[in-house]
């Protein structure tokens, strides 16, 4: 049996009959979580390529698959990027078991791990943007759930998905098909603009970032945070397997001093307009933005350290993503129908344990001490003030930008409730979960050397960049 | 022969520019999908110059249910609705003379920019150069005068056609022939679901 055909296969397989399962949310999340685990357990435990032994039958996974002429491989280089989002989804999944979703939600999740294992194995790489056009218009049927009320995020998320994939595209014929060297400047030039311009709309950076706030604003809470955390996931390993591939691109200075405007620009903007934001939904949109312009800044570092720290923050996000996600959902239970300061205003009385995960949640994206958002956010300013303290301040600013946001939503939460409202209470499975990803959250912001053997990893198989 | 076969190629090309303008300005959903059905079948013309027939044949299929799918959202939602599901948008971007202008300019700008030295493609003719730079600039146009989910659709359709146009001549790969023709009709399943869920909710409202 081949191992790629049962990371693409089973989840493909498997997403119909979550599906089927609909009119009993409860075992359709338990189906999906169980999915998600199994994926997580063969990656993380069965050897590629090596004869098993399972219950009394000799078999084993093949490392490839051949499909119409091209393959999709198993490779030591895809196992944590393909194990991260396995975890994003299960994460997810599990906070379905407690959270009422869509009919669609786990069904198309799943589909969208298919996608994202596929973008990961196909060989020749460049190929992945085509999946990741494809893990989009999954992403879609998820973010544009029947409760949504306004679409325009999720059609322009998108729009931005489908623009980014030619791109990307044709820097692959570039690369391949006309043999690219160092020898060629213009072919070089060509293919870098093609490239720059290509992940600069995958990635949502300025001027292409308007979907990020309106789907977080509009769209259900877990569903946006894992369509983020795939879509940003996916689309940041595929930048870093072409920094690892092609040497012109990783000895271009120039290439560094772009990924460095480009994180500039979402930080300062993701900060600024975060800073005014009344509704914590939308705010995390621009927390976001601050976090992904933070990979970039990291990225553009140019060093092995660099790469290390855009991995340990893109892990750190769907942990953040993740308790936010849980606690607004509950929170919005409570007050159907409700939006902004009504929605947060009196909160932490009514839904106690989902309030706090939804702010540890935001405290997380916006880098406080103790979170786990915090130790990406701090190696990056310790690395960034020795070359750049302008970059490094802005950052800084942008963190302090969000805070405040985040500490005026803290103090509407704490409001006292209005004498009309009753106290609802909240159910003890929803406190359990809350308690489970705000311990996660802090947990591993005071104990992030439980994370870093699996950023190292992944860093050593980039193996052109580990050296860097 | 050759110059018969460049002959014919620029033709489908003016008719792939003409439907993509028409697709740029119309809002009425039958004269845009009687459009789009035209483009695909120009499209697959073009690329059946690139490559075998068979693959052509793929192309012109996956399109052809592409339409297929937004035709039955489109006739859906007008049932639901009793109305044409474009409504007219208030802004700037409503008006029809606006788009017109615009997509007179940009076929002007299009023509004149696949002309130029450095979009020299190898196996990639002069006419279907003309149709996929003018389609892509096109399709840019009305992707940005629009944000109702079925015109969005035929916006990212004819953005993706006028790309294979290109693309079929650079990478002539079986699966990548078949993973954009998934693209195609999973672009038009998702915004056709979308479109059918915003009229019922619209619907339901009204009822309400």
């Amino acid at each position: 049996m081949s191992g790629p055909l049962l990371l693409i296969g089973f989840p493909l397989a498997m997403a119909p009959v979550v599906y089927a399962l609909g009119r009993r949310p409860a075992r359709q999340a338990a189906a999906a979580l169980a999915v998600a685990a199994l994926l997580s357990l063969v990656v993380l435990r069965l050897p590629m390529g090596e004869p098993l032994d399972a219950l009394g039958i000799d078999f084993s996974l093949d490392r490839s698959m051949f499909v119409l002429g091209r393959s999709f491989t198993f490779d030591i280089p895809q196992r944590p990027a393909l194990l991260f989002v396995y975890m994003a989804a299960t994460v997810q999944f599990a906070s379905a078991l407690v959270t009422p979703v869509h009919r669609t939600f786990l069904p198309a999740g799943i589909a969208a791990l298919a996608l994202c294992s596929a973008a990961l194995l196909v060989e020749p790489f460049l190929f992945a943007a085509i999946f990741l056009q494809l893990l989009a218009s999954v992403g879609l049927a998820m973010l544009a759930a029947p409760e949504t009320r306004a679409q325009r995020g999720p059609v322009r998320f998108l729009v931005y998905m489908t623009l980014g994939m030619p791109f990307v595209l044709l820097t692959g014929w570039l690369v391949e098909g006309s043999a690219i060297s160092p020898g060629d400047p213009a072919l070089v030039w060509r293919a870098t603009l093609l490239l720059a311009a290509g992940f600069a709309i995958l990635l949502g950076v300025v001027p292409f970032h308007t979907w990020m706030p309106q789907v977080a604003e509009e769209s259900p809470p877990h569903a946006t945070a894992l369509v983020l955390s795939l879509v940003h996931g996916s689309a940041t390993f595929l930048m870093l397997r072409f920094f690892n591939e092609f040497e012109w691109l990783r000895s271009n200075p120039d290439v560094y001093r772009a990924l460095h405007v480009a994180g500039l620009a979402l930080v300062v903007v993701g900060g600024l307009t975060g800073l005014v934001q009344r509704s914590l939904a939308r705010w995390m949109g621009y927390a976001v933005m601050v976090d992904v312009g933070a990979t970039l800044l990291a990225i553009g570092l140019g060093t092995s350290a660099g790469v290390s720290i855009a991995l340990m923050t893109i892990a750190s996000r769907t942990f953040g993503l993740a308790a936010w996600a849980v606690g607004l959902a509950h929170v919005r239970l409570a007050r159907p129908g409700a939006d902004g300061e009504a929605l947060l205003r009196g909160a932490m009385w009514q839904r106690p344990a989902a309030s706090v995960a939804l702010v540890a949640g935001a405290l997380s994206m916006v880098g406080v001490p103790l979170t786990v958002g915090f130790v990406g956010r701090w190696a990056l300013i310790e690395q960034l003030a020795p070359i750049s303290l302008s970059t490094t301040l802005a950052l800084l600013a942008a963190t302090a930008g969000l805070a405040v946001a985040c500490a005026r939503g803290l103090a509407l939460l704490l409001e006292r409730p209005d004498e009309d409202r009753e106290r609802t209470d909240e159910p003890v499975q929803v406190r359990a979960l809350a308690l489970v990803v705000v311990a996660a959250l802090f947990v591993l912001g005071l104990f992030p050397q439980l994370l870093m053997p699996a950023v190292a990893r992944a860093v050593l198989s980039l193996g052109n960049l580990a050296g860097a | 022969m050759p110059d018969s076969n460049a002959a014919n190629s620029m033709l489908v090309a003016v008719l792939l520019v003409l439907t993509s303008g028409c697709l740029a300005v119309s809002r009425n959903w039958r004269v845009s999908l009687a459009a789009l059905t035209l483009q695909v079948a120009g499209v697959a013309m073009l690329v059946g110059d690139i490559l075998p027939a068979r693959v052509a044949l793929v192309k012109l299929v996956a399109g052809w249910s592409a339409c297929g799918i937004l035709f039955l959202a489109c006739r859906h939602n007008v049932l639901r609705r009793g109305r044409s599901v474009s409504a007219p948008v208030a802004s700037t971007f409503g008006y029809l003379p606006f788009r017109l202008i615009a997509a007179v300019m940009v076929a002007i700008v299009a023509s004149v920019a696949s002309q130029a030295p450095s979009l020299a493609l190898p196996g990639l003719a002069s006419g279907a150069k003309l149709a996929c730079v003018a389609m892509l600039a096109m399709a840019l146009l009305h992707l940005g005068t629009t944000e109702e989910p079925v015109q969005v659709g035929i916006g990212l359709l004819t953005l993706l056609a006028g790309f294979e146009i290109l693309y079929a001549a650079l990478e002539p790969s079986i699966m990548v022939i078949g993973l954009l023709a998934l693209v195609t009709i999973t672009l038009a399943w998702t915004l056709s679901a979308l479109a059918m869920r915003s009229a019922a909710r619209t619907a339901d409202g009204v009822t309400a």
